[in-house]
């Protein structure tokens, strides 16, 4: 028999976990700060980059940053040429600290540098490299095009801070405007397409948020109380519940204007287990067969979309041809079979989380769904979680 | 008493000055003014190895706030900064400054700072050009720099251009150079040329090409400035470590206008902003706490009396139609440390 006492030791371990995890992350914390300090005075600013980032994360597990650790963060993107960066750590410092320095710099870089959001589409041919009207002498401002230039050269896009100014990217002429948070947005459009030109102030251009859209996850659909009736050609004789399935969409979404944009979606639904109730009085309660092959639908979605970076909304009506095989082992308490037709909505939230591979200007990401496909008798509300991929907005 | 009367008495009393104090201690030298008057950077020597930068907010001749130090990115450990240097100024025209740095024990380089706003940023990055610079001079209309690296492993003026962010070498020569300074039209450059034992002035367009000699003679002739056609610069062509101020008009042309005069740090001879006058301490003892200001041609010379010990390192300036002169100064025989100190000097000139 196993003593008491060599359960107190697990006891105790278990009892301190949270208190354990909390004083792990605080001297995980102690580590990087050292570590930080210690890379700084060697002017290794990208270790010191890593490990603020490190220390960032630890603030999911409740530990606070001081406005010093912040303060290192600053300096490193300094280094590395991310003006944003600086300007957002300078932000967090002072909302652990307010410093009138500090305040002076985030004043400072606002009267200094201005929002740009550059996107060259991938099927763009032409020349984008960014070039600055003039070269600044501070080598501050310097870093921070050059910064720039590397990624829009590497990645074709560039989120960030650029010193107030003019600039061109490939044939696009733009202007930088300090004090303002408002990203100058410049977006080089493949010529087959016929992006929308710049305007006269050459500084707003829009991505067409235009391609692919795919869906596909788990579903969870139940089917609502019915009346005993017959409706075209299937009967319905049940009050049905239903379990986890499958849904899988193909479509195209076409762009519309800035931030919106029209899916168009076909695909299938179902694959669920059928089961049914009985429809009797009494409601004897599920009656589950497992040969039933549930119900089986094919839909059109068209549904408008609302964008904004990598989030995309879209909602609208759907309209589904159902086919149904659920019978239940006592017949006589009533089934759900045969095939119908159903009006319905659907409702879809989107967040890109990485580019596709192999799929140009195209995000992959989660999305949660939900809906509803009713006949005149019975109505099935569904709802999904999908691996999903949607044009780049 | 009226108005007038009091406006009388205060043109009549001498130009008491505002002293710039900082916590750190060490010698105040080399004071520089903004081109507009509206900041004063100074060095804090304290003579075991660091060498602290400071820049003053100044309104009509007043310090205001606390001088902000330039930190160099990651010269502050948990060691401290001992041993950093921030040192040599010069304000750019577009305002910010300039200066050299090195953290403890390291490289020289070039930074450019815009107090205020974020730390100092390294200039050039040892990937254009290695080695200790010094000596950085900025064209009139700011867009080309020059100063001197030992990457070579003696003095060399490069020029690194803003709009290609291209360094080159501005002349190739086997000897050491120093102290370049561009003319106010910005094509040519004049500087010191270590030769034969001594230092002499030579010129060279900024855009390349031969160097001709200005100005050659016994000792040093160093630390050239332009003032308009003229170059103004330190010689201790008379010997027994002396120095003079002297005014060249053209190649093998030398006039003295002043004698004995106390070497700055490391400070050119200071012009006011109008270039006419050059301003400067005295070596003789009996004299020392007066500043001289003297015309470029030599023809005049003013004394304002600071009323302090050892005056040295003046810098002139105008600001919100007044002229302010800062200089630094012991304030008394036996003192630590030099002081800096500001003198309104309005009306004077």
């Amino acid at each position: 028999m196993m003593r008491l006492s060599r359960l107190l030791p697990v006891a105790a371990l278990v009892a301190s976990a949270p208190a354990w995890g909390a004083s792990a992350a605080e001297a995980e914390y102690v580590r990087l700060a050292e570590e930080t300090r210690r890379l700084a005075s060697r002017n290794a600013w990208r270790g010191v980059e890593a490990s603020y980032l490190k220390m960032l994360e630890l603030e999911k597990k409740d530990v606070k940053l001081a406005a010093d650790d912040h303060m290192f963060g600053v300096q490193a993107a300094t280094q590395l040429g991310s003006i944003f960066d600086v300007y957002t750590r300078l932000l967090a410092a002072n909302a652990v600290e307010v410093s009138a320095e500090r305040t002076a710099q985030i004043k400072a870089i606002e009267a200094t540098y201005g929002r740009v959001d550059l996107d060259v589409n991938d099927k763009f041919e032409g020349n984008f490299a960014l070039k600055p009207a003039t070269m600044p002498f501070d080598p501050t401002q310097r870093k921070a095009i050059e910064t720039a230039q590397r990624r829009v050269d590497s990645e074709r896009k560039f989120n960030g801070m650029l010193p107030q100014g003019n600039y061109t990217i490939g044939d696009t002429a733009f202007t930088v405007a300090a004090n303002s948070l408002e990203p100058a947005h410049v977006y080089l459009a493949p010529a087959k397409r016929g992006g929308k030109k710049p305007s006269d102030g050459g500084n707003v251009a829009v991505r067409e948020r235009t391609g692919l859209r795919v869906d596909l996850g788990a579903q969870w659909s139940t089917m609502g109380a019915a009346e005993i009736t017959t409706e075209g050609s299937s009967t319905v004789s049940s009050a049905a519940e239903a379990a986890l399935g499958g849904r899988a969409g193909v479509g195209y979404e076409l762009f519309l204007t800035d931030g919106w944009c029209l899916a168009l979606q076909g695909g299938w639904h179902g694959g669920f287990a059928g089961s049914t109730e009985g429809n009797s009085d009494a409601f004897a309660g599920p009656v589950r067969d497992e040969s039933s092959l549930g119900i089986q639908s094919f839909y059109g979605w068209v549904a408008p979309t609302w964008y904004r970076d990598d989030l995309a909304v879209t909602f609208g009506p759907t309209y589904s041809y159902v086919i149904v095989n659920a019978p239940a082992e006592d017949t006589t308490l009533g089934a759900l079979s045969g095939r119908l037709t159903a009006g319905g909505g659907a409702l879809s939230l989107f967040y890109g989380l990485f580019d596709t591979p192999g799929l140009a200007n195209s995000r992959s990401g989660l999305s949660v769904a939900g809906g509803v496909f009713a006949s005149r008798s019975m109505s099935f509300p569904w709802a999904q979680v999908a691996f999903t991929v949607a044009p780049e907005g | 008493m009226t108005a007038l009367s009091c406006i009388a008495l205060a043109a009549a009393l001498p130009a008491f000055g505002a002293e710039i104090s900082v916590a750190a201690k060490g010698h105040a030298s080399n004071p520089v003014w903004s081109t507009d008057g509206s900041m004063l950077a100074f060095e804090v020597n304290d003579y075991s190895g660091t060498i602290a930068l400071f820049v003053s907010k100044m309104s009509n001749g007043n310090p205001v706030g606390t001088p902000s130090k330039g930190e160099l990115p990651g010269a502050t450990s948990q060691f401290g900064s001992s041993g950093s240097v921030g040192a040599n100024p010069s304000w750019h025209p577009d305002g910010p400054l300039m200066f050299e740095g090195s953290s403890a024990g390291g490289t020289m380089r070039l930074y450019f700072w815009q107090p205020g706003a974020g730390m100092p940023a390294e200039l050039l990055n040892s990937g254009q050009i290695s080695g200790d610079l010094t000596w950085p001079a900025v064209s009139p209309d700011g867009t080309v720099l020059a100063f001197v690296s030992d990457a070579t492993g003696k003095g060399d003026i490069y020029i690194w251009d803003r709009a290609t962010n291209a360094v080159r070498q501005a002349m190739t020569s086997p000897f050491t150079e120093a102290a370049p300074r561009f003319n106010s039209g910005g094509g040519k450059l004049v500087f010191s040329r270590k030769n034969q034992g001594g230092e002499d002035l030579f010129v060279v367009p900024s855009a390349g090409g031969q160097p001709s000699p200005l100005v050659g003679g016994n000792g040093d002739q160093t630390r050239p400035v332009y003032s308009g056609g003229n170059v103004v610069f330190f010689t201790s062509e008379r010997g027994d470590g002396k120095f003079d101020i002297a005014v060249s008009s053209g190649p093998g042309k030398k006039k003295l206008v002043a004698k004995n005069v106390r070497l700055p740090v490391r400070a050119s001879p200071a012009l006011s902003p109008d270039g006419q006058w050059i301003a400067y301490g005295t070596a003789a003892a009996e004299a020392g706490g007066y500043i001289f200001i003297t015309k470029v041609d030599g023809s005049q010379t003013i004394k304002i009396n600071t009323q302090l010990v050892a005056a040295g390192e003046p810098s002139i300036t105008q600001s919100n139609g007044r002229t302010f002169l800062a200089f630094t100064a012991l304030p008394g025989e036996g003192a630590d440390w030099r002081r800096l100190h500001v003198m309104d000097i309005t009306g004077k000139l």
